[in-house]
């Protein structure tokens, strides 16, 4: 792949698979080792990682939306920038500001965004926390919720989406 | 009081009061569980529902439903540092 503007040739982006994430987090908690049941930092980490799942579909969609797709970008870095351009706390905040703008699944996806963003929080950083096995596959499930309500948005509440979630309009 | 505690007593409440009207008698709430600590200017706010067992099934389109609506409520009130809420099923542990 080369550059549109030159014959620089570029990586082609790979971002994490959000699917693929969800899957390790949920295979993370559900086949621990035979005769154990999944420990304290293997659940709070699936929380963790069922939360950037959700992040980096975002990140992927808005980079899709405003930036075009990797293979059809104007130029070569800006799906990457886009990409990389979304802040967690910033984001979530602007998403409930602005849910009145969304649909159903948009706001579905606000929603379980925004509570994901938090529990991961608490799973990564709090040490007077502990989220147990049947939450930590509730924040699994609420994930992949959020990853089928992105699915259906249309091209146009994309835009608005990343909008949102970068600027804080829509 | 704190903003967390703010937070965090408003959401139970609403919790509490919203359940029996949404969800009627199916489930009952035994306890709740909560931990708050402070990150990057604001609060991490985390509460954990526990459910008397016999009820239906966590992953049912009406809890869905009902924690949609809890949290919409929270975000029309401008809540800051809306709690994550995970609704569990007491017996079984958190």
């Amino acid at each position: 792949m080369t550059s549109a503007a030159g014959n620089a040739p570029f990586p082609t982006p790979t971002p994490l698979d959000p699917l693929t994430l969800l899957a390790a987090a949920e295979r993370s908690i559900n086949n621990p080792p035979v005769g154990q049941a999944a420990d304290r930092e293997t659940i709070h980490r699936a929380v963790s990682t069922a939360y950037y799942s959700v992040f980096h579909a975002i990140n992927a969609s808005n980079a899709d939306a405003l930036a075009a797709v990797p293979s059809n970008r104007p130029n070569p870095g800006a799906w990457t920038d886009t990409y990389r351009e979304m802040r967690h706390g910033r984001a979530a905040r602007y998403l409930q500001r602005n849910l009145r703008h969304l649909s159903g699944p948009g706001q579905r996806l606000a929603q379980n965004f925004s509570q994901l963003k938090t529990a991961r929080e608490a799973a990564d950083y709090d040490p007077n926390t502990t989220i147990g096995l049947q939450a930590a596959r509730q924040w699994v499930r609420r994930a992949r919720a959020a990853l089928v309500a992105l699915d259906t948005l249309s091209p146009a509440e994309r835009v608005t989406l990343a909008n949102i979630t970068l600027y804080g309009r829509p | 009081m704190t903003h967390a505690e703010t937070a965090l007593q408003t959401t139970e409440r609403l919790i509490r009061e919203r359940m029996p009207q949404l969800l009627g008698d199916k489930f009952t709430i035994s306890r709740i569980e909560t931990s708050t600590f402070r990150r990057n200017n604001h609060d991490v706010n985390y509460m954990t529902v526990f459910f008397k067992p016999g009820h239906p099934p966590l992953d049912s389109e009406e809890i869905d439903e009902f924690t949609s609506t809890v949290w919409k409520e929270l975000v029309s009130r401008d809540m800051v540092d809306i709690p994550a809420v995970a609704y569990v099923d007491d017996e079984a542990g958190p």
